[in-house]
């Protein structure tokens, strides 16, 4: 009966967003388990290109780990298996031929709390195009820092003390450090797992703001607890609940007019 | 809130507050106390050491000027620097002249010029050569040296020798002389010193009093036990026969052993003629004894067939070993052969004994008590003559039967080691000819000395019976015996022999007994033969028995009496010692003597030094150790007394030494300096002369090695099973047994290393290769869990950021969690090299105990190490050794400090936060 449900969720959702823009990430029924414990079942997602995915649900739901799975870094975490199958512009991820690695350069990942390495501000986002070999120069590399930066929101902010510490910027500054460092690397794809919960509301209004730019070139995948925040930077919404899929849509439809009970409830603040 | 503060019974909420903050300050003020233990301990250990140390760290010198004699240094005049550097001696005589000179009262006497001499060290000889070799043009000129002065010279000065203690000298004090002593008299003038001397032999009385005191209770002792004697020596003349018999019993069963069975049933066998008993008993002895050597011999020769292929391997490997091995295989068939001889005999006596009568029986036996089976005590007991001489005679007979049978056991063993050659010809010629070789030898020459002990008695039995036919049917009686036919066929002219040695044949025999009771385990033997004869049934048995018990008791008694003797005089010695000091003591007109064992006293007068002979108050006759000026008063304050307390006898440096070096002092000569011998040399016998050198460079090769070993060895593999192994039995197990390894006592390694790098690699021994191989073995695991544990507290945000932006599992390892880890990493290294630094015991297994006189200049050459040195010292006899010890654990301590220190500076400089 879930199923049912979900596939004509996808089914409206598919038919809204077909006109703005192809299906980048594709997702057709991925469970995950954790040793012996399910934690997602059969989820099927389509994220186009150019938009912004919203993961909602409450706690415990499986959101991180369907963001996890699209970036292969399920991987490294001991015990854990991916069922189902994930295509990137109609390529399987988990095909043997992918190189896990180079997918993570193709797909940027943002967390929940800042983590810039404890280097230099310039070598934090230098380091991907480093190891990817994507500058030849050293004029080429800090073009690329710049340009990184530029449209991370923060060059105006740290273009003078690029060699300082990354730790030593404040949170919200680290945390579009961190974008900037996941920008550079030329991704096609960026998850974010909810980035802005351990910000103040003037470091959120940024990253939101810098989400809406970046929408316009790479397809977004973002976990938020903040139904505002969903609200504001998606047009695709997905409602997450004990590792099912329950509702997605168009953001719009589905935070004014939700058909599943549980997706009202949630968003009305009801549990979660 | 407060809502829910106030829903709580107020007294209850303050009484929870008031635990809460207790338990707050009890747990802290544990903190603190432990906190405070740990410090004092180690502030207690370090200023131990470290007081101790201090004079190590500096040395006194001889400052001297010394004309350079060519005619002595150089008198072939070449000035070549390798003739002069090879002079030693001539520069020793320089220096002694320099030192005869300044105290002429030295030069007439022999021992005081050896005194003197002794002052400096032999190595200032040795500086000054080298000194001149090096720039020759200082012969013939006049020098200032600095010569280091001999250890215990220099012990004084620092004060470790003995306690000094300056004493009232009051008044004015006359001087004459007489032919050899001065004589020194003042109103009072001695008295305090008089005082501190009278004390002293008091306490010594006191003493000798104590010991006195001691000896009296020991002799109450002896008394109590005498009286316990005595009253049994009563006791036992009217004691009936029957609880006689008990108690012998009872003293046999104390004294329990296999053979008073056997001498038991001998007894019983021989009185009431009943032999199946002891037949049995006999028979089963040597049953046992044969298996006994059987498989002694099997063993011996199982260890020789194990040696014997060992040899040949090693022989096949051209190993060095292979003729010990041989030697070995050798000496194990020799004696297993030996015992399979021994073995085949026993048995034949075991198969024999079913036919033997009593006489020859008993033969048998006392070839097992290895004397003959008689109740001694009629000797023994017998104060009369005539019932002395049938016992002699009787004894003199069983002794010769027991002899007798020990010949002929040996004949037959010799014949039995002979067909065991000829056996042996066949299978191993080796091993036949050893046997051969040896075997047979021994066994003749005891063959011979049996023979001889045999002549001797029977030269006894001639003496003492002259007529022959009285004695020759008992002792012939055996001459059927297996035995007799034996010696009659092994050697006919073994009576020939005479025995000279034989005195009073009743006296020798007498006390022959008295031997043999105190031999023979306290006489349970002949008191089990006797108690035997009692129970047959034999006439006189009870008399003899009785006289037996008599005789150990008064043995017994005897040995008290002697005891008690011995305690009495010496507690009369003792008491009479205290008696003769206090007189002295209590007698201040008559003056105490001094003695080498007494302090010294010495008075400082009239320009001189004297040593006072004897003190009363009011004079001192004593000697002079440095002559003093003119005879006549002297002045009161003017001259002052000192008190050595340490007896002369009791240090190595002499009165006059003492003098010497103070008169030194005094006028300046003796310079206190650094002492950079003790970082400049290497080890030495001379305390003054040892240096830490060679250790330094020993630990400085070693910890190379070990660093280069440990260090990437440690991290690759904690690195390995971090990050990328997988999580499953396999490297739980690895890890369970690093842990295990890390707490594996160090000597362990120091064995594995032994066995396998020097035995089986054959490194050099004591090389610092092998030592840092050890040492590296004992650090990883420290090294391995440091950085395991470094690389788990680096935040996995920093993992996953790296992974995220595509980095692969090595790259985020070295690029990212590394470099976040090495000051834990270092910090794991350098506290497990510092570990290493001071590791001694597996150092010495690998043989670094031994003497290096120079520093190792490679990883190959013989080294030793700080803490091998410290183990070395602190071994030393000599009493200097004790503060170089400490001197030397004080630099190995500042190493280790300096390790901690760079660790944690490390660990500052690299840290960074994230
Ligand atoms: N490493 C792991 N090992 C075992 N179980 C895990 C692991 N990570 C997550 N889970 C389980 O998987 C389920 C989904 O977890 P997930 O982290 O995806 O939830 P989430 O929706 O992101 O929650 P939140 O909003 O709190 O971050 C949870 O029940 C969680 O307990
Ligand atoms: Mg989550």
């Amino acid at each position: 009966m879930a199923s049912g449900a979900v596939s004509g969720a996808g089914a409206t959702g598919d038919a809204g967003l077909k006109a703005v823009a192809r299906t980048k990430v594709r997702a057709r029924n991925v469970s995950v388990f954790y040793g012996p414990k399910q934690a997602l079942f059969d989820i099927s997602l389509d994220m186009p290109e150019k938009t912004v995915t919203a993961l909602i649900g409450p706690s415990g739901c499986g959101k991180s780990t369907f963001l996890r799975s699209i970036n292969r870094m399920n991987d490294t975490i001991e015990g854990c298996r991916v069922e189902g199958e994930i295509d990137i512009d109609g390529e399987d991820i988990n095909d043997r031929s992918i190189d896990p690695v180079l997918l993570r350069a193709r797909v940027g990942m943002v967390f929940q709390k800042p983590n810039p390495f404890p280097k230099s501000i310039f070598d934090n986002v230098a380091y991907g195009a480093r190891i990817h070999g994507l500058a030849s120069t050293k004029k080429e590399m800090e073009a690329i820092v710049e340009s990184s930066l530029e449209r991370a929101g923060l060059w105006n902010e740290v273009k003078d003390r690029l060699n300082q510490p990354g730790t030593g910027l404040s949170g919200g500054q680290q945390q579009r450090l961190v974008i900037a460092r996941a920008i550079a690397v030329n991704p096609e794809i960026i998850l974010m797992d909810e980035p802005c919960s351990a910000l103040d509301p003037i470091a959120t209004a940024k990253i939101e703001e810098l989400i809406d730019e970046l929408r316009l070139n790479y397809c977004i995948v973002i976990v938020t607890h903040s139904m505002a925040q969903a609200a504001r930077v998606s047009q695709q919404t997905a409602f997450f609940h004990m590792g099912k899929l329950v509702e997605t849509g168009d953001t719009e439809l589905i935070f004014t007019n939700p058909r599943d009970t549980r997706t009202q409830d949630y968003i009305t603040g009801r549990f979660g | 809130m407060s809502d829910g503060n106030l829903s709580y019974p107020g007294a209850e909420k303050s009484r929870r507050l008031r635990r809460r903050y207790r338990e707050e300050v009890r747990f802290r003020s544990y903190g603190v106390a432990a906190i405070l233990f740990a410090i004092t301990s180690l502030c207690v250990l370090l200023i131990s050491i470290a007081t101790e140390a201090v004079s190590a760290f500096t040395r006194h010198d001889l400052s001297l000027e010394l004309f350079i004699d060519p005619g002595v240094v150089d008198p072939s005049g070449e000035r070549d620097p390798e003739t002069i550097r090879a002079n030693v001696s001539a520069f020793s005589d320089l220096i002694r002249g320099e030192l005869r000179e300044r105290f002429p009262e030295a030069a007439e006497d022999r021992d005081l010029r050896r005194q003197l001499a002794r002052m400096v060290s032999t190595l200032s000889a040795e500086e000054l050569a080298a000194r001149v070799a090096q720039s020759p043009e200082l012969v013939g000129t006049t020098i200032r040296i600095t010569a280091p002065l001999a250890d215990r010279i220099d012990l004084y000065l620092k004060g470790l020798v003995t306690g000094q203690s300056v004493l009232d000298g009051v008044g004015s004090v006359d001087v004459s002389r007489t032919s050899e002593a001065v004589d020194l008299r003042s109103q009072g003038g001695f008295a305090e010193a008089y005082r501190s001397l009278a004390d002293r032999l008091a306490e010594e009385a006191d003493g000798r009093k104590q010991l006195a005191r001691v000896s009296e209770a020991a002799i109450a002792r002896v008394d109590e036990r005498f009286e316990a004697l005595q009253s049994d020596r009563t006791e036992l003349t009217s004691m009936d026969a029957g609880s006689l018999a008990e108690m012998v019993r009872q003293s046999i069963a104390i004294e329990g052993q296999d053979l008073s069975a056997l001498s038991l049933a001998a007894g019983r066998a021989e009185a009431s003629g009943d032999v199946q008993p002891f037949r049995t008993l006999l028979g089963s002895e040597f049953t046992k004894r044969a298996d006994e050597a059987t498989r002694e011999a099997d063993e011996l020769l199982e260890r020789g067939d194990a040696f014997q292929k060992k040899a040949l391997e090693a022989e096949a490997r051209g190993e060095p070993n292979a003729e010990t091995r041989r030697i070995q295989a050798r000496t194990a068939y020799l004696a297993g052969d030996r015992r399979m001889v021994d073995a085949s005999r026993l048995e034949e006596i075991a198969r024999s004994v079913p036919n033997l009568d009593i006489g020859a029986l008993s033969a048998v036996a006392s070839l097992v008590t290895s004397r003959p089976l008689t109740s001694l005590g009629r000797v023994v007991a017998s104060g009369n003559e005539e019932a002395l001489l049938p016992a002699v005679i009787e004894i003199n007979q069983a002794e010769i039967v027991a002899a007798e049978a020990a010949v002929a056991d040996q004949v037959a063993r010799i014949s039995g080691v002979e067909a065991r050659v000829e056996a042996l010809k066949s299978v191993s010629p080796g091993r036949a000819e050893a046997l051969a070789d040896e075997g047979l030898s021994a066994a003749r020459s005891k063959l011979r000395r049996l023979e001889r002990d045999l002549a001797v008695l029977q030269a006894t039995r001639d003496r003492l019976a002259p007529p022959v036919p009285s004695v020759g049917p008992s002792v012939d009686t055996p001459a059927s015996t297996p035995a007799a036919v034996a010696i009659a066929s092994g050697s006919p002219d073994a009576t020939t022999e005479p025995a000279e040695s034989l005195r009073d044949p009743e006296e020798f025999l007498k006390a022959e007994a008295e031997a043999q009771l105190g031999l023979d385990l306290g006489g349970s033997i002949a008191a089990a033969y006797a108690l035997g004869r009692f129970e047959g049934g034999a006439p006189g048995a009870e008399a003899d028995l009785r006289a037996l018990m008599t005789a150990r008791l008064d043995r017994e008694l005897e040995e008290v009496r002697t005891d008690k003797a011995r305690l009495e005089r010496k507690r009369a010695r003792d008491l009479k010692a205290a008696t003769d000091l206090l007189s002295v003591a209590s007698n201040p007109s008559a003056g105490i003597v001094l003695d080498e064992f007494s302090p010294t006293v010495l008075i400082e007068i009239a320009g001189g030094v004297v040593k006072a002979k004897q003190v009363s108050e009011n004079q001192v006759i004593g000697q002079e150790l440095i002559p003093l000026g003119a005879a006549g008063a002297v002045a009161a304050g003017s001259w002052s007394i000192r008190e050595i307390l340490v007896p002369e006898a009791d240090r190595l440096v002499t009165d006059h030494q003492i003098v010497w070096a103070d008169q030194l002092m005094k006028g300046g000569d003796i310079v206190r300096r650094p002492n950079t011998s003790l970082l400049t040399h290497a080890d030495s016998t001379y305390p003054e002369l040892a240096g830490l050198a060679a250790g330094l460079a020993g630990s400085f090769w070693i910890m190379l090695v070990t660093l280069i070993l440990s260090l990437p060895v440690g991290v690759m593999a904690a690195i390995y099973l971090e990050e990328f192994a997988p999580r499953n039995w396999v490297t739980d197990f690895i890890e369970v047994n690093i842990n295990n390894l890390a707490a594996v006592p160090s000597i362990v390694f120091g064995l594995l290393g032994a066995a396998v790098f020097i035995n089986f690699f054959d490194l050099p021994r004591s090389s610092p290769l092998v030592g840092g191989l050890v040492l590296s073995l004992i650090t990883l695991p420290t090294i391995i869990i440091a950085t395991r544990a470094a690389l788990g507290a680096v935040p996995p945000s920093i993992r996953e950021g790296a992974l995220a932006v595509g980095a692969s599992l090595p790259q985020t390892v070295f690029h990212h969690v590394l470099p976040l880890a090495a000051p834990g990493v270092l910090t794991g290294a350098i506290i497990g090299l510092a570990r290493a630094l001071g590791e001694t015991a597996p150092l010495l297994l690998i043989g670094m105990v031994a003497f290096v006189a120079d520093p190792p200049e490679s990883m190959l050459d013989s080294a030793t190490a700080l803490p091998v040195l410290v183990y070395k010292w602190s071994s030393g006899a000599e009493r200097a050794w004790q503060p170089m010890t400490s001197a030397a654990i004080i630099i190995l301590l500042i190493f280790m400090f300096a390790m901690n220190a760079l660790a944690v500076y490390l660990r500052r400089r690299l840290e960074r936060r994230w």
